[in-house]
Order: C-alpha cells, then structure tokens, then sequence
C-alpha cells in the first residue's frame, strides 16, 4: 500500500482516491485485511500510471474505473460465458458466500480450483426457465332464463328425487309444521 | 366415494330441515302479525323476516348437522377419508406454491416462506416443491427489501433454484391477475398449485398430504383446507381466533355435509389442479354496472364455481390441520379488509345468474352475497319492527320469538363448548372447562356488541359497492403494535355512535315499549368506540392470555412452525433503519450505493431488447438528474422507470462511486455517509472482518 508513489496529482486527490476504494472493496465484503490492501495497491498502482499519461482525470475516478475494469476482467476469466459478467458474478460471489469461505481468492491471480469450479456452476435465478402458454378468459354469459326452480333443484340434488327415508321426514316436519301453526293461532 | 343418489339424499335432508325451521319461524311470524291485520308494512316486514330468518336457520343448520357428525367421529365422506393418514406416495409431482403480495411486512412474508420451506425439507419431499413470491408492491423501498430478503433466504436455507422471486412491472388486475400471470409463465411446468396469503403458514406435511390427495382424487379441482387464525395478540385477535377454534369446526363439518364435491374455496390455503384451473378459471370480464366495476375483486368463489361448472370437484379438507393465518389486529383494519371483500361479493350477484353453474354453486355465491348485502336487510327490518309494538304493549309472540331467535343464534355455541369439553385434548388445550365455558360466554358478549356495529359498516359498504365507487386494493393490515388511538376510533365510530344515541331516544319518547329490545341494538354502536379501543389492545390480549382465557392450542402447545414464524426474518446485512429526508428513497439509495444489492437487483431485471436510442438517451438524463438533484426531486414514475432499466441502475452505481463527492446532491452525500458508517459499524462488530493488521490510509 505505502508502495505506491504516484508521480502526478495532489495527495489530498489520491487520499481521496483511496478512501473511496477502501470504501468500496469493504462493501464488497472483502474481508481479510491483507488481500483488501493488495487490492487497493494495484487498483492505485494502475490508477496512478493512467494518471500520469492523462493528469486532467481525477484520481478517484481513474481508480474507481480501475477497479471495475478489474471486476470485468476477473470474473471474465473465471465465468467466461456469461452476460453482464460483473453483476453475475459478484451475485455468485456473495451466495456461495466466496469471501467467507475463501479467503484471499476474491480477486486473486490464482483461485483454487474448488473455489472456481463452485463460482461456476452456481445459478442464481430468480425464476424457472418459462413455459409460456395461454389462459384465456372464459366469456360471462348470463341468462336469467336458464335457472328454473325444478332445473336448480335438481341440480342442487343430483337430479335425482329424495328417498323413501327423506320423503317420510319430509311428510312428518310438514305435519308437525302445520300442528303447531294451528296451535298457534 | 359417493354415488350420486347419496348426495341427493344428504342435500335433500339438509334442504327439508332447512325449510322445516323456515316455515316453523314464518307461521310464528304469521300469527304475530295476523293479531294485529296485514299492511303494506306488515307484508314488507314478512319478506324481510323470511329471508334473514333464512340466513339464520342456514348458520344453525350447519352447526348442529356438524356437531352431530363430529359427535359420531366424523363425517365418514371427507375428501381426507380417501387416503390412509400414513400413506404418501414415492415421488409426488411437481407442485407450486405461490404467495402473492402487496406492499406486506416483508421480515414476515420471508420468515414464513423460510418456516415453510424447512418444515416441508424435514418431510423428504421438498424436492417437489417450489416456491415462488410474486410481488405487486408498489412502494418502492418494500419492492427491494423484497429483493434483498428473497437473496439473503435463498442463501441462508440453501433455497436456490426452489424459491424464486417475480415483481411484476405491471400490476394487472390484482391478485388475480398474478396468480394468472404466474400461470401462463410457469403454470405448464406445475401440475399442483397451493396458494398462499401473505400471512399464511401451513406445514409441510400439510403440503405433501394436500398433493397426495390430488394425485388420489383425480376429479378433484381444489382442496380448501381450514386454515385457522393464529398468532393474534390483541384481545380482538384473540376472541377470533378463539371463534374459529371453537365453533369453525362445527360449521365447517356441516357444510362439507350437503357441499360434498362443490365446497367453497377461499382463495389461499388451498390446493389447485393447474391444467384445468388455467382452461377453466381465467376471470371473465363482468357486463358494465354503475359503480360495481367490471373486474372482478374477490376470485375465489367464482373460480370455485366455474371449476365445478368443468365437472371437477371441489372439497373441503376441514379436518386436515398444519393450516394458519392471521387475523386483522382491530376493528378498524378489519372493517378495511371487509370494504374491499363486500366490493367483491357484491360483484358475485351476477354469477348467480351465469350459465351452466351448478346450483351448490349458486348457493356458496348467494351466502357469500349474503354475508353482507344482509346487514341492510336487518337496518330495514329493524326500521319496519314498531308494526309488531303498535299499541303500546309486548306481545307474548314477540317474545317466543325472540327466545326462538336466540335459541338459534346461540345454539351453535352451546353445541361447540360442549363439544370442546367433551374431548379431553380439546379441553386440556383450551384451557379446561370452566376457561372454555367462560370464554364462551366472553365471546357471545363481544359478539352480541359487535354485530350492530357490523351491520351499520356493513350497510355502507353495501351502499357504496353500488354507488360509491370502488373499494381500492390497499395493504392489508395484519399486525399493528399500538393499535388505533382514540382520535382514530372516534373518528371510526362517532356517526354511528351518535345515530344509536338519537335512535334511542326517539323511540323511548315514540315507542318506549321497544326500547329493551331495541336496546340490545344499539348498545353495540353507543359503546363502539371504547369497545373498538379496548379491543385492539395488546396488553388486554397479553392479560387474557395469561389468565386462560379464549386460548388456543396454538397458544398452549404452538407447533415449531409457529414458534420460529415469531422469530423476525435475519439477514446478516442489514443496512441501517432510516429516518428524516431519506427515508422515503433508503430502498433506492441502497439499490444504487450498494454493490451486493445492485447486483442483485440488476440480475433480477429482465434483459431488454433493444432500447430506442432516443430512450437511452432519456434514461441517461434521468440519471444525471438523480444524482445532481437527488431522489426527492424526481417522480415517483421517473424513479420507478430507472428501477426497472438494468443498463441504468448499473450506470447509477458506477457514476456514483467515481465521481467526487461534490458532483452529487447533498442527499447522496448523507446517505453515502449513513452507508459508510454502517460498513464500518460492520466491521467494528466483527461480522465480516478478521482481524489482523489496522487499516492504513496514507498514501
């Protein structure tokens, strides 16, 4: 980290430059110490020598952009066919939860092969692959003419009439029914 | 499981007492009204008596028909009875479970999507199960923490590839209209779909017998279950939830007796044929009438009916338990809910008169019409009831019938405390009998008190279906730890507070020989308020819990499911909760600041084709406005348009980061100085950083 001298620019410019970085690989959850500052060294490195041959750019954009280009160019090389390779990789890097897991290998020029092979083969889909097909809405059709009382009814009992058993209940609640109405009267 | 002539003759029993306990009540009211010689009114108060004495009769029906089968054992024809409890099949098909929502408690949305998705891993047969959470939340910051927590659950309980996430763009016909579109996305992959609420938890091994009992019963459209309010904490909640335990089972029993294969379906907790479902179910549009609106709000009943109407059957599997939802945590937010169900039902009378429908059909239809359009028939009957006091005196009939009334009405709740105490695991978990007993008694109280209250909101609600315009779709409320505050309740209840109180006193100076009866009315609006008030209160809740009363076995012996659903939903980033000025964009400002959650977000998008050049070019500006103006200053359209653009989310990230912090608006300095306070904070708690060298900032 202390390594890097850039040749151009003001220092509260690059001070700045590095602040920002340091807040980004943390966001990244970068969490081992060691590997965070060889990252931000290289990023400056790389920053500063384009900062040389370009002054009129500021430090922390050239460096912010480094480290993008970095993102682009390394999960490239680890998950080639992907689209959007950054946004697909990072996701994949914080579900197989990599920096955890993995220590050191974000961003390494050498990732273990298990390390590699899991990035790979991790999906991270939203949903299945579409099965398209069509759910057309039935027409409401009314017909007050349709519903007769003996249709519903028979409907309602399986069009088919009551049983002895209903019949006789039937006959007995209809007898009690008019008892008691006369009674009542 | 059943021929046709067994139908036919349990509907037809059900039908004669029915009409039995009809005719009983119409030649009281006969007799009464025949002492004093038919008027115009006196006819009109007839009609009324006979279609609310109808409505009555079918509640104590149900009750008494569902006791008595529970007091046998059970109804030996339930679709549960088709499959032996233990009997699984090997390989269950593939089966989706949906849950849509709209601008819910996201924490509990996922803490129960992660409940139910260990619940059913610990059966073995999670593999055939896939989840999806289809949202339509509008509001943009509940749309990303959607986002984040589908990401950081899938992550925690290994859910890749089996929980997925959907955020429509356009939210097309609500519920409904996601359910459809889920369908014709992914519905042919599927040949079972359970649909979720929001605040519904069911367990896995309710999950895998409703799929073994499809695959069992290939008729079968849709299994409802009984899902059973759980979870509530105000002592509103808690008598509702003590309703449900006690007396659902009665009536849910007595109507599986004469519904059979045409039960009603709820629109959640239950289980779909997707093939026939997709070819049968797509909602129609409703002809034009005035205000009732020509889409339909409430589903549920009608795609019951129209599955039916295909020739497959619908059952109840009221018996099956592991089914739960919550209840609303007031009055008030109940009255909400109830609005826009009202709207709904309301839209249902037209199906009444739809072709081709079966007529168990057209009855679910018309007790759901009825379970509001009622309450305007009461006000009525209520307004023409001083026919049966003219002249100054009480009646005999008048009070024969009102025991008789009474007798009906609670009945049904003798019968389920009985029931209740009679069964030993029932009666140790509700407390034992003298807690059930006076919690039965507690709840007739605060029924006896709610119902007017009910009536009058209810009238409205009828009212306003028909002429006052739509209900709306708003957020559900479901949980609420303060409860509404006085002004709330006042401004709730104050109208019909008031009407009680003139009611009262005109009819003591008018008619006072009504006014105990009448009082029974209108005590319930005269106290709403207080009533309302108390009720939604949690500490109320808390007490009545701790001395036994209304409990539940939820409550007494609560499954893990619903232990760990009380848990709050863990992510092990959370950002900071915020306040002031940014809180109203934190979702957006995160989405953009944040590496993880852009990449999340922007993996989720859709790719675009081709974006017109003169659109990118917009998109671009739109950009640049937000970080020079910052969020307040665009529109709420503007922000929701470079949500939805990936090319634009990533520029915004990316412009961000690199540009000095002078470039932006004072707005995303504060928010970036918030974020980088909360890394650090991160890292001082040791989450994420190992420890070992300090960090160095020369350069």
């Amino acid at each position: 980290m202390n390594s890097v001298y850039p040749t151009t620019g003001f220092e509260s410019e690059w001070k700045a430059a590095h602040d920002r970085l340091e807040a980004y690989v943390m966001a990244l959850c970068l969490t081992n110490q060691e590997q965070r500052e060889r990252i931000i060294s290289t990023v400056l490195r790389q920053a500063a020598l384009k900062h040389a041959q370009n002054p009129g750019e500021s430090p922390m954009v050239l460096a912010m952009n480094e480290i993008h280009e970095l993102l682009d160019q390394w999960f490239a090389k680890i998950i080639p066919s992907r689209e959007r390779v950054s946004v697909t990789g990072l996701i994949s890097l914080f579900a197989i939860d990599a920096t955890k897991r993995w220590p050191g290998a974000f961003l390494a020029d050498e990732v273990p092969a298990d390390f590699q092979r899991t990035l790979r083969a991790c999906e991270v889909n939203a949903a299945p692959g579409l099965s398209v097909s069509r759910m057309v809405p039935q027409p409401f059709e009314t017909a007050l003419s349709d519903i007769n009382l003996p249709t519903a009814l028979g409907q309602l009992t399986k069009d088919l009439p009551p049983s002895l058993v209903t019949k006789v209940i039937a006959f007995v609640l209809s007898g009690f029914t008019i008892w008691s109405g006369n009674r009542l009267r | 499981m059943n021929s046709s002539d067994f139908i036919s003759d349990r509907r037809w029993s059900f039908v004669i007492l029915n009409a039995f306990l009809l005719v009983c009540g119409a030649v009281l009211m006969v007799a009464r009204i025949s002492a004093h010689g038919w008027t115009i009114a006196a006819a009109g108060l007839f009609v009324l008596f006979l279609i609310l004495q109808a409505q009555i009769v079918y509640g104590f029906t149900l009750a008494v028909t569902g006791w008595w089968l529970l007091r046998r054992g059970g109804d030996p024809v339930r679709i549960n009875q088709t499959l032996p409890l233990n009997a699984t099949p090997r390989l269950l098909p593939a089966t989706a479970i949906i849950v849509p929502i709209f601008n819910e408690d996201v924490s509990r949305v996922f803490q129960g999507v992660r409940v139910m998705y260990e619940s059913l891993k610990a059966t073995g047969h999670g593999e055939a199960f896939d989840f999806f959470i289809l949202s339509d939340s509008a509001d943009l910051n509940v749309w990303l923490a959607e986002e984040k927590a589908w990401f950081e659950l899938c992550k925690q309980v290994q859910g890749f590839g089996h929980i997925f996430y959907r955020k429509r763009r356009v939210t097309l016909h609500h519920k409904s209209g996601n359910v459809a579109d889920f369908c014709r996305r992914w519905g042919t992959k599927y040949r079972y779909l359970i649909v979720l609420d929001a605040d519904s938890i069911m367990t896995g091994s309710t999950f895998v017998r409703l799929a073994s009992l499809m695959e069992k019963n290939p008729q079968a459209g849709i299994i409802q279950t009984y899902s059973r309010a759980v979870l509530g904490q105000s002592l509103f909640q808690r008598i509702n939830q003590f309703a449900a335990y006690a007396y659902g089972p009665l009536f849910v029993a007595g109507a599986n007796f004469w519904q059979l294969d045409n039960a009603s379906f709820y629109g959640h907790n239950a289980i779909i044929r997707v093939e026939p479902f997709m070819r049968f179910c797509a909602m129609p549009e409703l002809p034009p009438s005035g205000k009732l609106g020509t889409r339909i709000l409430s589903h549920d009943t009608v795609e019951a009916a129209l599955i039916r109407r295909a020739g497959y059957e619908v059952w109840s599997d009221y018996d099956l338990g592991g089914s739960y939802e919550e209840a609303p945590p007031h009055l008030p937010a109940s009255l909400q809910r109830d609005r826009r169900w009202c709207h709904g039902n309301m839209q249902h009378i037209w199906f009444l008169f739809s072709r081709g429908l079966t007529m168990p059909s057209r009855v679910n239809i018309l007790v759901g019409v009825m379970a509001y359009a009622s309450s305007p028939l009461w006000l009525l009957f209520l307004l023409f009831s001083p026919v049966l006091f003219i002249g100054g005196r009480v009646p005999v009939q008048n009070t024969f019938m009102f025991v008789c009334a009474m007798f009906l009405l609670l009945m049904p709740k003798v019968l389920a405390a009985q029931q209740l105490i009679s069964s030993p695991g029932c009666r140790t978990a509700a407390g034992g009998r003298v807690k059930i007993i006076l919690s039965t008694i507690g709840e007739t109280i605060y029924s006896v008190i709610l119902a007017p209250i009910l009536m009058l909101f209810y009238t409205q609600f009828v009212w306003s279906s028909y002429f006052g315009g739509s209900a709306g779709w708003g957020r559900q409320k479901r949980t609420d730890d303060e409860g509404p505050s006085w002004r709330e309740c006042t401004v709730v209840h104050l109208a019909h507070t008031i009407l009680a109180v003139a009611a009262a006193a005109l009819v003591a100076w008018l008619l006072p020989a009504m006014l105990p009866w009448l009082l029974l009315v209108l005590i319930g609006p005269i106290v709403s308020i207080p009533f309302s008030r108390l009720m939604a209160s949690n500490r109320l809740g808390l007490l009545s819990q701790r001395k036994g009363w209304f409990l539940i076995p939820e409550e007494t012996q609560p499954p893990w499911e619903l232990q760990k659903l009380e848990n709050p939903f863990e992510s092990s980033t959370d950002a900071p909760t915020q306040t002031g000025d940014e809180a109203e964009d934190f979702g957006l400002g995160q989405t953009v600041l944040d590496p993880r959650l852009n990449s999340i977000h922007v993996s989720l998008l859709h790719e675009r084709q081709q974006v017109p050049v003169r659109t990118r070019e917009h998109l671009v500006a739109l950009c640049d406005q937000l970080l020079r103006n910052g969020p307040p200053a665009l529109s709420l359209r503007d922000k929701r348009i470079l949500l939805w653009d990936a090319d634009s989310m990533l520029l915004l990230h990316r412009k961000l980061w690199s540009s000095p912090a002078g470039c932006w608006h004072e707005w995303w300095q504060r928010a970036f100085r918030t974020y980088a306070q909360s890394l650090a904070e991160r890292e001082n708690a040791g989450l994420h950083i190992e420890r070992g060298h300090s960090p160095t900032g020369a350069v």
